[in-house]
């Protein structure tokens, strides 16, 4: 069939190049539409690749933020504050054992030895009221003579008279006597007292000539007492306050679930943590008892996302078209084609009359009826009735309840300080070393606290922020504590007192009832001042 | 350039290299959605840092699954709504008046704006309704997402968001006359 035409080249041809102008409200309603969405459309389309430079301090803030987490979290691997405090305490260890075996080793020669005593060659011929003056200002010798028992020759001059002879005057030992010269600090009461004594003169360049000579000669002659006590002895009472205060940094160590102690270790970090205190000292000898009230806030960082799911369902009925089906609805109507007036006569009423009258002898009864008729015009219509068959094509629908979930999810962050107060009573055993102004501590004890409260965020085991007020917490903690630091002695009554100290909780924070054990692993310094009495 | 998982493979396992590479990548795009929430430029940079320290530890929680940028920004985003609720009461809570003047039909086009006029903009709108236009309109967070994050109400929201918006308009409106004049 050549002569088909398609009818989709017919509209090609007829709208190809078909132009019409639309009505002046179309760009209007446009442009208001474009307007209703005009500050935000452009902000987000400008900004979404939008980049700006920051400062190079950012950098160096966020490396150093990040290599102070990393010191402050313990890892084999890695430098951090528990190796730092090792080598710390280490030293101070080191340090203290090397001067309290010179302080040991001093204390032997001086013992034997014993005294020394070095000639004032000028004064041999001296008369006796210079002796007694001499002897006179010997007790009023201070400190400094203590100096000049070094056992050197200190009198060059007297060595050069005297054909190179050093003199020296030895006091026959005594085993009880003995001269600590170090304790320069310490202002024991000198007894000073004359003797005849034997010069034993030593002549040590030739190494053969040794004399003997009985000779009174006034000496300079100071003899101590025995002093065997710690300088600090002169204190009499052994009892002493310290008033503390001790910085901390604080992890935990967790156990629980893996999946819960892996968030929260994620999501926690060292925080500040402090303890205040008063604590009373018991000295025997070189060790110190101490125990106090000390009232402890431990804390950590506690920053958390968490990802909350709101489920809203409702019930509501849809319709689907599910099919369709075609019938056939058929009526009928009738059309009138024409119309016409008939009149019709009809007999409204009827009567009769009997009239009986005789005719010629015969007896005639005759009935005259009466009709009484109305004309009425009837219209008459021609009509034609015309069936319709009208075909109907309707859908089918079928209802279908449907529950509609609606998911709102919402993330909430959380950046918290949680903390933890605990009122403690320590039981501590320290020992000190001694070395002129410094003491070097080391000890070690256990610490009873008391759990006051606790305010900030944690995770249950459904994953879930609650507060902490709401958790089961352990009323009594026992923890351990190893400190070691030095002090220092500005005076018989006062020190001040630098300490490092690490300390762990024996038990967790939170009652065996409770998924979740935690416990505390503080290193800080000790810092405090020492009053005895 | 660095294969982007070599990155962040080197960043989970604490490698400051390759954390630096990472930042000198990354810091441009996230500094410029913290300028759109900080009042001054350092507040921005507070916000970067803070955020990108959040990355840094967080990192190991990145599923490579979705677009590892996007995961960056929205941790930044968080954090600049954490500094806002941090910062509440340190803001000044402006309001904006209600404007009733209605938008008029003056052409304005994206290119008659600078990134400088249009931040400029929204420095000036008060914290509350800045937070929440960024939210909405930049970030396509829903009123009720956000009502959640700032702990107000929707309607709260709602009202601030309109406000700001007409509150911007009106600005834009005289940026773009005074461009053309």
């Amino acid at each position: 069939m050549s002569n088909r035409v398609d009818i989709e080249d017919i509209f090609n041809e007829a709208f190809q190049d078909f132009k019409t102008t639309p009505s002046d409200n179309v760009w209007g309603n446009l442009e208001t539409s474009l307007n209703n969405s005009f500050p935000e459309t452009t902000y987000a389309n400008k900004f979404s690749d939008f980049t700006y430079q920051a400062s190079d301090s950012v950098w160096s803030a966020i490396s150093s933020k990040l290599w102070l987490d990393s010191f402050l979290r313990f890892s084999l691997g890695n430098f951090n504050i528990y190796y730092a405090a090792s080598i710390v305490a280490s030293l101070f260890l080191a340090f203290s054992l090397l001067d309290f075996n010179k302080d040991k080793t001093n204390n032997i020669v001086s013992n034997d030895i014993t005294t020394i005593k070095t000639v004032d060659k000028s004064n041999v011929n001296n008369n006796s009221n210079s002796n007694n003056k001499d002897i006179k200002n010997n007790n009023a010798l201070t400190t400094n003579s203590i100096n000049e028992i070094n056992p050197v020759i200190d009198d060059s001059t007297s060595v050069s008279n005297n054909n190179d002879v050093k003199e020296t005057l030895v006091v026959p030992t005594n085993n009880t006597s003995k001269i600590n010269s170090s304790e320069d600090y310490y202002q024991e009461p000198i007894d000073v007292e004359t003797k005849t004594v034997i010069k034993y003169v030593n002549k040590y360049i030739t190494d053969t000539v040794t004399i003997f000579k009985t000779d009174t000669v006034i000496l300079r002659d100071t003899v101590f007492k025995e002093v065997t006590k710690d300088p600090l002895a002169v204190v009499k009472s052994p009892w002493s306050v310290d008033l503390i205060y001790t910085p901390m940094f604080s992890n935990t160590t967790l156990g629980g679930p893996n999946n819960i102690v892996n968030k929260i270790n994620d999501n926690t970090s060292p925080a500040y943590n402090w303890s205040i205190g008063l604590n009373l000292n018991y000295k025997i000898n070189n060790f110190s008892i101490q125990s106090g009230i000390a009232y402890t806030n431990f804390a950590e960082k506690f920053s958390y996302s968490e990802e909350t799911m709101e489920i809203n369902k409702h019930q509501e009925t849809r319709y689907d078209v599910v099919g369709e089906y075609t019938y056939i609805d058929k009526y009928s109507e009738w059309i009138i084609t024409g119309m016409d007036i008939v009149p019709i006569l009809d007999t409204v009423s009827s009567s009769y009359e009997i009239h009986e009258y005789e005719y010629n002898g015969v007896a005639i009864i005759d009935t005259v009826w009466t009709y009484q008729t109305d004309t009425v015009m009837v219209q008459t219509y021609d009509s034609m009735e015309i069936v319709h068959y009208d075909t109907i094509t309707a859908l089918k629908y079928d209802s279908v309840d449907v529950v509609i979930i609606d998911t709102l999810k919402t993330r909430s962050f959380y950046e918290f300080v949680n903390r933890y107060t605990y009122m403690e009573i320590p039981l501590i055993l320290n020992y000190e070393l001694k070395h002129n102004k410094l003491s070097y501590v080391f000890g070690g004890g256990l610490i009873t606290g008391v759990f006051l409260n606790a305010k900030g965020k944690g995770i249950s085991l459904d994953d879930e922020v609650v507060s902490l007020e709401d958790l089961p917490f352990m009323k009594l903690n026992l923890s351990g504590i190893v400190n070691a630091g030095v002090h220092y002695h500005f005076n018989p009554k006062m020190s001040i007192l630098f300490e490092a100290v690490y300390r762990r909780n024996f038990n967790s924070i939170y009652n065996n009832s409770y998924f979740l054990e935690q416990r505390f692993n503080s290193f800080g310094l000790k810092l405090g001042m020492r009053y005895r009495f | 350039m660095q294969d982007l998982e070599k990155i962040i493979e080197g960043c989970q396992k604490g490698q400051r290299s390759f954390q630096k590479l990472l930042y000198d990548r990354y810091s441009p795009v996230l500094m410029g959605i913290c300028m759109r929430y900080a009042h001054t430029s350092d507040e921005a940079e507070d916000i970067l840092q803070e955020g990108f320290v959040k990355i840094l530890k967080q990192i190991n929680k990145f599923e490579k699954k979705g677009s590892f940028e996007g995961w960056m920004k929205r941790i930044v985003v968080n954090t600049a709504i954490t500094n806002y609720r941090k910062n509440l009461k340190r803001y000044n809570q402006g309001e904006l008046n209600d404007y009733n003047s209605q938008f008029h039909s003056t052409s304005m086009y994206e290119a008659d704006f600078t990134h400088e006029e249009l931040l400029n903009i929204i420095k000036e709108l008060p914290e509350g309704y800045r937070v929440i236009f960024n939210l909405y309109a930049i970030e396509g967070y829903k009123h009720k997402e956000i009502a959640e994050l700032l702990d107000i109400d929707v309607a709260t929201s709602k009202s601030q968001y309109s406000r700001a918006k007409k509150s911007i308009r009106q600005k834009m409106e005289e940026i773009s006359k005074i461009n053309i004049e």
